[in-house]
């Protein structure tokens, strides 16, 4: 078997990568995922003030129709909060404003005043899905982020559509989320967990092979800025308001989706000291990172091979 | 007073008639609620179904479209109704290679 072809790209704010099995299937792979990624940005960026999320929330305690995809969308933040019992909150849209992180990632100052008040996050109960008549209302002064979950499904629903059109196996990763379709490489797809997605392939971490499913990680180490001279990072905790207390720098898990694997590494994170009990329950596989670089594994996840 | 043969025969067809009539309503009614309640005990499905009709009947850029769309929008659908979040189907490996792509924050 060939050893399968790459692109690069950004999209969604982040680094996208897709590798398939065939290199002679890989133009129309990329086609696919970039139209979906295409697609999810205009439903669901919190950027874009012409997306249907933000006309969403800028529409506050009315119904907005809206397409079928913003409604999976955001049914998928919902259900995020629903399973870690409101860890992954998609109300922190208005904490995250406030702390200023209120544009692309790239495009932040690089300091602003100190965050005088904080932002009691309202609480994903309050969202409205109609999914037979496509709308969604959220309750005046709350403002949906479908950060944590919207990529990830981007990379699920655009590796499972890439693999149907390429006819091969596919590999999708956005910003370090990765989801994979159709039939791996022999040995699995190899990927290298890390701090940061960006970081080579020689960057200390683990590699390991996917066979199916997703794998993403969460990390307080990378996405921080600084605002009112303190530093900040992107993993807000719904019940202060504020990024989550450091008790691991880094967490990676793996699911059957993508989607699944961002929910429960994104929740680990706020959960700190609890998460490992909480991730065994699950069974799932998962590498936590703490501060000084000692690793827990849990769920099956293996121990590094000697290289 | 003796009815007229005819008039007899007449009532008799008429009373056949109509037993026929109810007989055929009565058998296609019956059809229809069993076949009712099969649907509801074994379901099926139609997304296949759909989708292989599509399939033969179509040129295959619509094809590929259609494969597409109905797989993820059957993939999107599994993700927002899992009641628990799901393990992965195989078990994680370590290798000793570098990796060809990274997962790491963002």
């Amino acid at each position: 078997m060939r050893d399968p072809a790459r692109h690069d790209f950004r999209a969604l704010g982040t680094g996208c990568v897709v590798l398939v099995t065939d290199p002679t299937r890989l133009q129309p792979a990329v086609g696919e995922v970039r139209a979906e990624l295409a697609d999810v940005d205009m439903a669901a960026s919190r950027f874009r003030p012409d997306s249907e999320l933000e006309l969403v929330n800028h529409s506050a305690g009315t119904a907005v129709g809206v397409s079928p995809l913003l409604v999976d969308a955001v049914l998928v933040a919902l259900r995020a909060a629903e399973l870690t019992d409101g860890d992954v909150d998609p109300t922190v849209g208005e904490a995250m404003q406030v702390l200023g992180y209120d544009r692309d990632f790239g495009h932040l100052p690089t300091d602003g005043e100190a965050v005088a008040t904080l932002v009691r996050v309202p609480g994903w109960q309050k969202v409205e899905v109609d999914r037979r008549r496509g709308t969604v209302r959220v309750p005046s002064g709350v403002r949906l982020d479908l950060g944590a979950t919207a990529k990830a499904l981007a990379a699920d629903r655009a590796a499972t559509r890439a693999a149907a059109v390429a006819g091969c196996g596919v590999l999708v990763s956005l910003g370090g989320d990765l989801a994979v379709a159709g039939p791996p490489p022999r040995r699995g797809w190899e990927v290298r967990v890390t701090d940061d997605h960006a970081a080579g392939p020689d960057a200390e971490g683990q590699t390991v092979l996917v066979q199916s499913g997703g794998l993403a990680t969460s990390s307080t180490t990378v996405r921080r800025w600084a605002w009112g001279g303190e530093e900040l990072h992107h993993v807000l905790d719904p019940r202060t308001g504020r990024p989550a207390e450091v008790v691991w720098r880094t967490v990676s898990v793996a699911a059957a989706s993508c989607v699944d694997a961002n929910i429960a590494s994104t929740a680990a994170i706020i959960r700190g000291n609890a998460a490992p009990a909480w991730l065994e329950s699950l069974g799932l596989p998962a590498r936590l990172v703490l501060p000084e670089g000692s690793v827990v594994r849990v769920g099956g996840w293996p121990a590094e091979e000697a290289a | 007073m003796t009815p007229d043969p005819i008039a007899r025969r007449d009532a008799g067809l008429r009373r056949i008639s109509a037993i026929t009539k109810g007989a055929v309503a009565g058998g296609l009614a019956l059809t229809g609620a069993v076949s009712v309640l099969a649907a509801r005990s074994f379901s099926g499905t139609s997304t296949a179904a759909t989708q292989s009709t599509t399939q033969s009947t179509t040129q295959s850029t619509t094809q590929s479209t259609t494969q597409s769309t109905t797989a993820t929008t059957k993939a999107t659908t599994a993700t927002t109704e899992q009641q628990t979040l799901q393990a992965p189907s195989y078990s994680v490996r370590s290798s000793s290679g570098s990796g060809r792509v990274s997962s790491g924050g963002s």
